[in-house]
């Protein structure tokens, strides 16, 4: 495991009104490592991940990328970071593929047609290939969603609750992917209600206090 | 049934009571604003203008006009029930026609008196003797009725008999105004003879009575996917006027355009971050085929305008055809301007991806000031040229604009407290627009 932390996380604070979700909040990923975030609903995970994915502003604390703060419009983060959670969105009028092969394309993923048909094809989307975003299901939109995440070069994986609306195969393909991630030295951060992907996967688990007054 | 009477009638007794004098009042003063202005620009008119309007082109722009409010009422309903109420009510074993004729009636009235007021105010403008005026509104009014009982008639037919319509009546509003255009330039357009409006009138009256009994009969047929299918444009567009905001009905139309595109074959994108992004743009814009009817369609704008329309005023008309005509291929900058989420899956800065997605609309603002060279005379074009300027201006602060926001600075101005940043939300797209129109009438 390398030395160096890739994302470090310090005294992160997050207030709605009078509840503080997350106090004071520290922890480092190194590369290689997968830290599941967990706790109930309402305990600040999905607000962890959004203030270091750079969606949601901390009211105190740093978080940083190799040692530097985090600014999601920094080109430099967006190439290293690949985010899934329930705000991924697409071109109304790109099908399926063509998303997968545009975020590949700009990405410089070599081969990029092999790869996205060999994604298609592990996260079941063959057949929808040519259809468009508003015409995929629920699930279909989640698996797509989580494509995205994997169809592009990064060193950190930002997930909120993946394993939504995935079947047990699914899971399963979503745990295979995730050791293949360690693996090759990628570091997740993921939140998860799914005590198997959980055990399989986290190296660590976090835990956010939740709201207080 | 019984049930469905206490309800109502429950309803009835808890109604505020409406200030119709002042509504009245209201409608009176804001519907006052355009009437003087059109009165004001008709009167200041300048000599030499072709005064008779022909015939053929009257005829396209109505049509058009009618093809446009068709569409607009097939994707509203225009007979609607909310998903409760078709839950609740209407799924439920009572007889739909006499539950939804009350409101049909309601919107049959309403369109039948907007078309009556605006074909009184064409009249007014045209300078229309009372009686003729008198007519006019009767055929307003007939075609008004006509063209809700017409769409409700529709609503029970399948989407591809709708669809044949829509673009049956565009194609026809299309083919007259050419016409118009070719018997003008070679000087053969009649105007409109002085018995169209007395045997209109009538006409317009007969032929409302069949259509409103087609539409009355459809309503008993329509199933809950007809109800229920405008529920969401209604929603969509109810919460853009209310915040004044025409991006809230963004999503809902592009869902709605793209709802029945059929891919047959996904496409590659070249390598290289530039290429790719330009080449995806490329794609989505040729899949928008509306778009290049809109194009074509406001590129008639300023020719037909140049039989009315002193040559002086031909750059603002055709400026004012570009927005429409540009904004459809500015819906990739709208959607990377307002999706965060898509700009970190794309990566590379915010400016760089919106500066990439502003080149469709920026070639069609150069196509379009091109294609409107020739309706207006050469000293004009150095006005015109203006154009994309004005257009991509707006256009980019329209989609750059941040959610609008009311609890923002307040300044009194001395009439009282002004919100600036709601202010500045809603003139930030009109603003360059309104400079660009100041520009081309002084040059």
């Amino acid at each position: 495991m390398a030395e160096q932390p890739l994302l470090r996380v310090s005294d992160l604070r997050r207030r709605f009104g009078e509840h503080e979700v997350l106090h004071g909040l520290s922890f480092e990923v190194r590369p290689g490592q997968a830290i599941a975030v967990v706790g109930p609903n309402g305990s600040g995970k999905s607000t962890l991940l959004q203030c270091v994915m750079g969606i949601q502003r901390p009211d105190s604390g740093t978080v940083t990328l190799r040692g530097t703060p985090l600014v999601e419009s920094d080109p430099a983060v967006r190439a290293e970071i690949a985010a899934v959670d329930d705000s991924v969105d697409f071109f109304p009028d790109l099908s399926a593929a063509e998303h997968l092969g545009l975020l590949a394309a700009v990405h410089d993923v070599p081969d990029a047609d092999a790869v996205v048909r060999a994604l298609l094809d592990e996260v079941g989307l063959t057949d929808q290939r040519n259809q468009l975003p508003g015409t995929l299901s629920s699930g279909q939109r989640r698996r797509l969603a989580l494509a995205s995440g994997f169809v592009r070069p990064r060193s950190l994986l930002l997930l909120d609750e993946p394993e939504q609306r995935l079947d047990g195969q699914g899971i399963d393909w979503l745990i295979g992917r995730l050791l293949d991630e360690k693996a090759v030295g990628g570091a997740v951060l993921f939140a998860s209600h799914h005590a198997g992907l959980i055990d399989a996967v986290a190296d660590e688990r976090l835990e956010p206090a939740g709201p207080s007054s | 049934m019984r049930l469905l009477t206490q309800v109502r009638r429950v309803g009835r007794g808890r109604k505020e009571p409406t200030d119709w004098w002042t509504l009245a009042l209201a409608v009176f003063v804001l519907a006052g604003f355009p009437v003087q202005v059109i009165i004001g620009l008709s009167a200041g008119r300048a000599p030499g203008v072709t005064q008779a309007i022909p015939i053929a082109l009257t005829v396209g722009v109505a049509v058009l006009l009618g093809a446009m409010l068709l569409a607009v009422a097939m994707a509203l309903g225009p007979v609607r029930g909310s998903a409760a109420e078709y839950t609740w009510v209407l799924g439920g074993p009572v007889d739909r026609r006499s539950e939804l004729t009350p409101r049909w009636v309601r919107t049959l009235t309403g369109t039948g008196a907007l078309g009556a007021v605006l074909a009184g105010v064409a009249a007014a403008v045209a300078g229309a003797d009372p009686v003729g005026l008198a007519l006019t509104v009767v055929v307003g009014g007939g075609l008004g009725v006509t063209l809700t009982a017409v769409a409700t008639g529709l609503q029970g037919r399948t989407a591809q008999v709708r669809r044949a319509v829509q673009v049956g009546t565009t194609g026809v509003g299309v083919a007259f105004v050419g016409l118009a255009a070719l018997l003008i330039r070679v000087g053969q357009a009649p105007s409109i003879p002085g018995w169209v409006v007395p045997v209109g009138a009538p006409l317009a009256v007969l032929l409302a009575v069949p259509m409103v009994i087609w539409g009355w009969r459809t309503i008993a047929a329509l199933d809950r996917v007809a109800l229920t299918a405008g529920n969401a444009l209604f929603a969509a567009g109810g919460a853009a006027v209310l915040f004044m905001d025409p991006a809230l009905l963004g999503d809902v139309l592009a869902q709605r355009r793209f709802s029945h595109l059929l891919i047959d074959r996904s496409r590659s994108f070249p390598a290289g971050r530039r290429r790719a992004l330009l080449a995806a743009e490329w794609l989505r814009t040729m899949r928008n085929r509306r778009a290049a009817g809109v194009f074509i369609g406001a590129l008639l704008v300023p020719y037909t305008a140049a039989i009315v329309v002193p040559a002086r005023w031909l750059p603002a008309v055709a400026l004012l055809g570009a927005v429409p005509a540009v904004s459809p291929f500015g819906a990739g900058l709208r959607k990377v301007c307002q999706s965060a989420t898509l700009r970190r899956m794309l990566g590379g800065t915010d400016s760089s991806l919106k500066l990439i997605h502003l080149a469709a609309p920026a070639v069609a603002a150069v196509l379009f000031t091109l294609g409107a060279a020739p309706a207006m005379p050469a000293d004009r074009w150095i006005a015109l040229a203006l154009t994309p300027i004005g257009v991509l201006t707006n256009l980019w602060l329209r989609a750059t604009a941040k959610p609008m926001e009311f609890d923002g600075l307040v300044a009194d101005l001395g009439f009282g407290p002004a919100p600036v940043q709601l202010s500045w939300f809603l003139v930030r797209g009109i603003a360059p627009l309104a400079l660009t129109l100041s520009l081309q009438l002084v040059i």
